[in-house]
Parts: structure tokens; C-alpha cells; sequence
């Protein structure tokens, strides 16, 4: 195959096996089963400047053959893109590997065993476990394999007019916890009968789940593309300041647990830790090779090839106990999840997102009541540069809602807008 | 129309399978994406998809997909879905349901890439002086559904859409729009949205803004254009009425309902509110024939003069409910089918946008969206105008910055007192299922005007 790609100035082949299963569950009892089987193939094509991209399913060589024909008609007619493979072979792979998160019967006891452990009527949520092996070539003479595991299981309760989310993710299935029922069960009691609240500014602690998402929507604008295309309010703001000095986030692709870690990424670079935010400065941008000779830097090894991403992200910073930061909060509200972040401007930051999960009113330093109805309607820097700290304990999250795993805990922030319908 | 998939390959999975019921989807797709960042191509990607799904009820329910397309694949497809079907406590029933044998396409003429290439980039053009990007895609997608109940199913869909995001920078302040284009059918569509006048129209739009943009006021009458209204109606009505969400089985991912089987027949908004979903719309966006349970589609009527009339079945709800699917069962590549919309919209009513505003004192025209959510009980709900005018004495006043609107589904839908006659449908794809499926939709709206309201 290689010696049919020496006619083009670059090529990337990315290949991927991979096997998914999933158990479904709703009202207490699993209802459906389900598995995937996906071979594919991506490969990008560069001559004369101008850049084509294949997906090829269950590829075989008469397929790439095929997809060279149709290059080879396409690339009189598209315009020129800028195209740059990244360099980087430092690969490092501590992360762990578990081909046993394939196995049913272990999925089935981790959904009921946390399904006991929920002790709720209304349960519902899923159980994903996957194993994928990846192998890219390029024309810089870069060939790598790699292969990785990942499992989580998403956990929702209902009662009393109240919600609880909890997740556990891991690369291994022994490591997923059936106590993600118990901690669904515990944040929807913390919003029990839950009350209208009067709008306004508060002080708030977002629990993990909440503060997950807003880490991965900020983990998106830190990509070089995002950047770019006028999709983040990061632009032009390296060395500046974008967050609290309480607040640091880095992107990892070797995360040893981290249900995102890969070897290398997509162009065949290794990937590795790149810090985002220092101590509230804006660092870096996540770069692939085209992005990253565009703004004139080093590759992080965040490649997807048209757009880069993050891997996995984790959040570090001034730490303190979720009992004192409760105790330090005189008029405040504690959120357990959030969904529907949404951007009004994403080149100033202005959005709101829905509180969905155990929101409760903070008054003088003790957790009073469920509440209902809210939205936190704010600027993502604005609300960042206001984080005094993060919780001591710190917990992988990824869900249906969290575009990236975020290695998070809860967050204190001062003086955020909360608005009611 | 070319119709290429092996319907002995399907017939040979329905053949070796022992469980009570089980189905089989074979699906073709060729897709072209163009990507423009700035007047600079940044991505063109063809995927060719080809794979199968195979869904089996037998007390619960086992679903498996594969792109490696051959007969024993097939065969470890149907062995494996029957074992998973096996594995749930649950016990899953399908509605009993008249089984068709079907073949439905669209003609469509696909342009060549030197073709699309001249039209992104004379849009391009249009607003070369602000940031922007354009995403397009086209596609073909091919499925023969097959059931043991007797249905066979062949569908032959084209798609095209276009989607971009403006941004105008001036005075250190900056404005974004964003707007979708898109219609089942071919490339001749795509002259047909005048999009260069969308363009033309935002640039200006967006540096009038910054530029005199006001306050709205604090309370009064809003009137919201089709593009909000069909927003509306598909997140607060069309959403909420989807028989899975009704009864749980999307819970932990795109949420619950605050609709229940006693809402039927209820007065549920004021007489001059009637929303319906209609998949057969010739040409929509979310056009479909027979759904992906194979039954045949049609128009629902989801409220009728404010009273609720029905909601969203797949075969597996209208079971649990013990009603009949009305083909709302919908499935992207390699995903199971549930319940999703098609083409959901407000119907018209009486007003023209004159009559409406002639009655409005002191208020708000908001005539599209940036930023909006809804709680998971779609209940609580927010849009934020992005083009939208300050109305004084039924006229137009001056343009207003960002007048927000958060309100509970059930005051909007009482509160509405006019419908426009104007109907206008926009493309969008929804998001629902676990696996994230991602479907092609339209929403679709006339102006309304609600009185006395909070405005942010």
C-alpha cells in the first residue's frame, strides 16, 4: 500500500478496530443489549497543496484503490488547504489496558450491583465498554500501533421531585464503582421538594458532574481550530489571563486511567501533558501539525486532523474540603449537573447552561433546601476568573453531555448571575 | 434510482433467526463534507459508509451493527443479538401494525466538486471582510429494511445542507450569527436558499447592532419570528410529546417529559395554537415515507386548537401505551431506532406581521436566535434574540441587544394570543440517543405574539 502513496507530498493512514457494548437500562430494569463491530480507515491525501480525506469502511486494498481514482479526478477541481504533519515520537503508554470490559456478565453485575446500591424505584442510565486497536502510518515514515479499553456507567435517579447523576469511568471494569448509585441517590435527595429561588448573583459550588462540563466546553475553545474558525473567546489571549490564579487545566492524552488516553494521535504524534491555563494564564492552544505551523509552534499531539482536541482534561488548584467551602458561602446554591451549555457570542464567552441535577440554596454556611428552575446565565471568563477553589477528592467524569473526559472536583465560585423562568 | 443493496443478505438473516421477532437494516452512504475557514478550505472528506443492523425482541431487546458486510458476519450478528435479547429483565413488546412492502427515492443531481467549490467560495465572498466559516455537506443514503413480520422496505434519500457562522468585529465589540440551509433533494436546492442575501443581510445586521443596538424594555408584548417559534415547537412541544421520553427510557441522557398519557385530550394552549409533525413534506429536510420500523408515515397532529391530540410512537412505546406507532421511529447509521420528530411546526393562523405589531404598545420583534436551552422536563426554556427590534406604538423603534426570554412551557403556550400566516421551515439536526444520533429535522414556525412579558 505504501508504494502506491509515494506519488502524494503527505499521507496520514489511520486504521481502527473497535468493539463496543452497551447495557440500557430504565425504570430499574435492563431493557436492551447492544454491541458494534467498526473497522475503518482514514486517510488523508496531499499533493500540489490541495488536501482530500477519505473514511473508508472495512478497508481492503481495492478500496484505497478507489479512493485514489476518486483523488485523482477530485484534485484539479478543490482548493488549496494548508497541510502540515506533526513530528513527535516520544511515545509513552503507562496507561492501562483491560480486555475484560468486554465480558457481559461482568457489565450486567456492575449495573445491578449499582442499581442496589441507587436503592431508588426510578433508575435509569447505561453501561458502555469498549476495546479499540489503532495503527497510523504516514509519509514522515511514522508507523505506530496502539490499543485501549474504556468503560463507564452513567447512573440517574428520580425521587421526590428530585434527580441525581453520578458516573464512574474507567479503563478497567473492576474500577467501576457500583457506588455511583449510592452518590445518584445521595445528590437527589440534597434537591428534594425543591422550591423556586429568587434570581440574582450567588456564590455557587459546582459538584463534579457540573463542573465537568463546563471544564470540556473550555477543553473545545482551547483547540487551535476552534480558535480560528470563531468558535472560542481564548483568541489572541495567550499570556493573558483567563482564569482565577486558583485555577489550572492541562489536557493529557497519557492519563493512566484516562478512558481517552491514546499512544499517539491521529497524525501519529505522540501525545503527552500540555498545560491549557497555569495558574489562571492562558498557556497554550491544542495543536495538530497544520494548526500548529499556522501559529507557528510545536504540534501538542492533539490531532484529529482537521480540527485538534483534548484527550482527557484535569482540573488543579487551590484545594479546600466541600464542608468549608459550604461553611464559607453566606448566599449560595450548590448545582450537581448541568446540561444545555449554550453560547450566545462564542467569541466573548456569554452563554447559560440548565441546572438539571440536586440543585440545593446555600444560606450562612449550611446546605438548606432543594431548589428548582435554574439557569446559570453568565461569561464563561468572567465566571472562571472568579473560582476561589476546588475540592480535595477528584473524579473522572464523561457522559452523554461531557464532550471530553475531565478529571474534576467541586468548584467555588463567587458572584455568578442565576436567572429563573 | 440505484438501488444497490443485497436483499438475499438481509432475507438470509431474517431466515436463520429463531427469536419472536426480529429486523434487519442494510445501509448505503456517500457523503461529501466541505469545510471554509476564512475564505481557506480546511477540510473535504468523502465517506462511504456500508453496514447492518439487526434488532431482536425476545423478552428483551439485542441490537447489533457491523460494517463488515458479508453472510457470516450476518450470521454472528443474529446469533448475537438473540443471546443480548436475552440478557434484560425487562420484558419489551412491539405494537401490532399493518407490514408493507415499500420503494421510495428522490431524483437528485449531484454537482461536481468544481461546481460546489465556485458557489462556497462566491459565498465566501459575500463577507470576505469578517470572520466567518461555512460547513456544507451533501449525501446519499440508501436502506432496505427487512422485519419477520413480513415488511421490506427500500428508501433512496439525498441531502443537502449548508450551515455558517458570521462574526463582525467593530468598535472592539463583536457580533455572531449563525444560520442553516437545507432540503432531501439534490444540488438544485442550493440556489434556492439565497444565501448570499442571509449574508448581505447578517453583515449588516450585526454591525447595526453594535453600532445603535439598545435595551429592550423591561416588560411588554414580544412577537417571535418563525425561527424562534419553530424552535419552540420543536424543543417544547415536539420533544416533550416523544412516547420514550413519556416513559422514561431516555431519562439518564436527553431527559424526561412534563407530558403524561393523561395530558390527551387536555386544553393544554390558547385555541389559536396548533403544532403537527409531518414527515412527508416533499422536499423537507426531514422527509421520510415509511419510518424505520417500516410503517407508513403521515401527518400527527400534536396539539389542535390548544387541545393535545397525540404523541410520538415508535412501535415499542405504542405498545407499553397500548395505542398504535404513527411512524415516528428513527434511526442514523448503525444506531437503533426510536422515537425522533420529522418536520414539526406551528400551523398558521389569521395575522400578518402588521396586523400583529399595529396591537403592540411597547415590546420586542425577535426575528432569530443565538443562545437557547430547556430544562431535561422541558419546562423551563430560554431564547435569546440575536436579530431582534424594539417595537413602540406598532412600529418598528430601533434594533435591541439580545432581548432574552425565559419562560415555562406552560405559560408560553397559553399565553400565545396570535398566529401569523406566514409558515417558514428551517433544517436542523436534533440530538437524541445513546449513542448520540444526530437526525435530520425542520422546524417550523409563523410569527407569534405573546402579551405582557418579562423581557431580559
Amino acid at each position: 500500500m505504501i508504494s502506491l502513496l509515494k506519488k502524494y507530498d503527505g499521507y496520514v493512514i489511520l486504521e481502527k478496530e473497535e468493539t463496543t457494548k452497551q447495557i440500557k437500562f430504565y425504570g430499574g430494569k435492563i431493557e436492551t443489549v447492544k454491541e458494534w463491530k467498526d473497522r475503518s480507515m482514514e486517510l488523508f491525501l496531499y499533493r500540489d497543496g490541495r488536501l482530500l480525506n477519505f473514511s473508508i469502511e472495512n478497508p481492503d486494498e481495492r478500496k484505497v484503490k478507489k479512493a485514489m481514482e476518486r483523488a485523482e479526478k477530485v484534485f484539479p477541481h478543490v482548493a488549496p488547504s494548508p497541510f502540515t504533519i506533526g513530528t513527535g515520537k516520544n511515545y509513552r503508554n503507562t496507561k492501562i489496558f483491560d480486555a475484560d470490559v468486554l465480558l457481559e456478565d461482568k457489565m450486567k453485575e456492575r449495573v445491578e450491583a449499582a442499581m442496589t446500591a441507587a436503592n431508588k424505584e426510578e433508575v435509569a442510565g447505561v453501561m458502555y465498554s469498549w476495546v479499540e486497536k489503532i495503527r497510523v502510518e504516514n509519509s514522515l515514515g511514522v508507523e505506530a500501533e496502539d490499543k485501549n479499553s474504556g468503560s463507564y456507567l452513567s447512573m440517574r435517579v428520580f425521587d421526590a421531585k428530585s434527580s441525581g447523576h453520578a458516573v464512574s469511568c474507567s479503563r478497567s471494569i473492576d474500577a467501576i464503582e457500583e457506588e455511583v448509585g449510592a452518590e445518584a441517590s445521595r445528590m437527589a435527595e440534597m434537591g428534594k421538594n425543591p422550591e423556586k429561588v429568587e434570581e440574582g448573583k450567588y456564590d455557587i459550588i459546582l459538584a463534579p458532574m457540573a463542573f465537568a462540563d463546563i471544564i470540556s466546553n473550555f477543553g473545545a475553545f482551547s483547540s487551535a481550530f476552534a480558535v480560528d474558525a470563531g468558535y472560542s473567546f481564548l483568541r489572541e489571549k495567550i499570556g493573558s489571563r483567563v482564569c482565577s490564579e486558583n485555577l489550572s487545566i492541562y489536557d493529557s492524552g497519557v492519563e493512566r486511567d484516562g478512558i481517552f488516553s491514546r499512544k499517539f494521535d491521529d497524525e501519529g504524534v505522540a501525545t503527552s501533558e500540555t498545560p491549557i491555563v497555569e495558574k489562571g494564564i492562558l498557556k497554550n492552544y491544542l495543536h495538530n501539525g497544520t494548526t500548529a505551523a499556522l501559529h507557528g509552534v510545536r504540534s501538542t499531539g492533539n490531532a484529529g486532523i482537521v480540527a485538534p482536541h483534548p484527550w482527557n482534561l484535569v482540573v488543579e488548584g487551590e484545594r479546600r474540603s466541600m464542608e468549608e467551602m459550604v461553611e464559607e458561602i453566606r448566599k449560595g446554591i450548590i448545582i450537581g449537573n448541568v446540561w444545555y451549555t449554550r453560547f450566545h457570542n462564542y467569541s466573548t464567552g456569554d452563554f447559560s447552561t440548565v441546572a438539571r441535577d440536586g440543585a440545593a440554596l446555600i444560606e450562612n454556611g449550611e446546605i438548606k433546601k432543594g431548589i428548582k428552575g435554574i439557569r446559570v446565565s453568565d461569561n464563561m471568563e468572567r465566571m472562571l476568573k472568579n473560582l476561589e477553589a476546588l475540592s480535595k477528592e477528584r473524579k473522572q467524569i464523561y457522559w452523554w453531555e461531557t464532550e471530553y473526559p475531565v478529571f474534576a472536583s467541586h468548584a467555588l465560585i463567587r458572584g455568578v448571575n442565576i436567572t429563573t423562568a | 434510482m440505484d438501488f444497490q443493496l443485497d436483499e438475499g443478505l438481509a432475507e438470509y438473516g431474517l431466515n436463520i433467526c429463531r427469536a419472536k421477532y426480529v429486523e434487519i437494516r442494510l445501509e448505503r452512504r456517500i457523503r461529501n463534507d466541505i469545510m471554509l475557514v476564512n475564505g481557506v478550505m480546511r477540510d473535504n472528506n468523502v465517506t462511504e459508509n456500508l453496514g447492518f443492523s439487526i434488532r431482536v425482541v425476545d423478552g428483551g431487546m439485542g441490537f447489533y451493527f457491523s460494517n463488515i458486510v458479508s453472510r457470516e458476519e450476518i450470521k454472528r450478528g443474529v446469533e448475537r443479538a438473540e443471546k443480548m435479547a436475552r440478557i434484560g429483565s425487562k420484558k419489551v413488546g412491539m405494537s401490532e401494525e399493518r407490514m408493507e412492502e415499500g420503494k421510495y427515492g428522490i431524483k437528485a443531481r449531484e454537482a461536481g466538486m468544481d461546481e460546489k467549490m465556485e458557489y462556497l467560495h462566491a459565498m465566501d465572498a459575500e463577507v470576505s471582510d469578517h470572520s466567518r466559516i461555512f460547513s456544507y455537506t451533501d449525501e446519499v443514503v440508501e436502506k432496505l429494511y427487512v422485519n419477520s413480520e413480513g415488511s421490506k422496505i427500500k428508501s433512496l434519500i439525498p441531502r443537502t445542507y449548508l450551515y455558517y457562522l458570521l462574526t463582525v468585529s467593530e468598535e472592539g465589540k463583536t457580533e455572531q450569527m449563525n444560520r442553516e440551509f437545507g432540503n432531501a433533494g439534490g444540488w438544485d436546492a442550493v440556489k434556492e436558499w439565497k444565501v448570499e442575501e442571509f449574508l448581505r443581510h447578517d453583515a449588516g445586521f450585526l454591525s447595526d447592532l453594535i453600532k445603535h443596538g439598545e435595551k429592550p424594555p423591561e416588560r411588554g408584548d414580544v412577537i417571535m419570528g418563525p425561527q424562534i417559534t419553530g424552535l419552540i415547537a420543536h424543543e417544547s412541544c415536539g420533544h416533550p410529546f416523544e412516547a420514550d421520553r413519556i416513559l422514561g427510557r431516555e431519562a439518564a441522557q436527553a431527559g424526561k417529559s412534563y407530558a403524561s398519557p393523561a395530558l390527551l385530550g387536555e386544553e393544554f394552549a390558547s385555541e389559536c395554537v396548533s403544532v403537527a409533525d409531518d414527515p412527508t413534506i416533499p422536499g423537507s429536510y426531514g422527509y421520510y415515507l415509511y419510518d424505520d420500523e417500516g410503517i407508513r408515515a403521515g401527518k400527527r397532529m400534536l396539539i389542535e386548537k390548544g387541545i393535545v391530540r397525540e404523541f410520538l410512537h415508535s412501535r415499542e412505546t405504542a405498545y407499553e401505551m397500548g395505542c398504535s406507532s404513527n411512524a415516528a421511529a428513527r434511526t442514523t447509521y448503525g444506531k437503533e431506532p426510536i422515537v425522533r420528530m420529522a418536520n414539526t411546526y406551528f400551523m398558521p393562523g389569521d395575522y400578518n406581521i402588521e396586523e400583529m405589531m399595529e396591537e403592540v404598545k411597547e415590546g420586542v420583534y425577535m426575528v432569530t436566535f443565538m443562545e437557547w436551552n430547556i430544562d431535561d422536563m422541558r419546562i423551563n426554556q430560554k431564547y435569546v434574540g440575536e436579530e431582534a427590534y424594539i417595537i413602540k406604538n406598532g412600529e418598528v423603534a430601533g434594533i435591541a441587544r439580545h432581548p432574552a426570554i425565559e419562560i415555562s412551557t406552560f405559560d408560553f403556550y397559553r399565553k400565545v394570543d396570535a398566529a401569523g400566516k406566514n409558515l417558514e421551515f428551517y433544517p436542523a439536526t436534533c440530538g437524541k440517543g445513546d449513542p448520540m444520533q444526530g437526525i435530520e429535522v425542520s422546524t417550523g414556525g409563523v410569527d407569534l405574539r405573546l402579551r405582557d412579558m418579562v423581557i431580559k
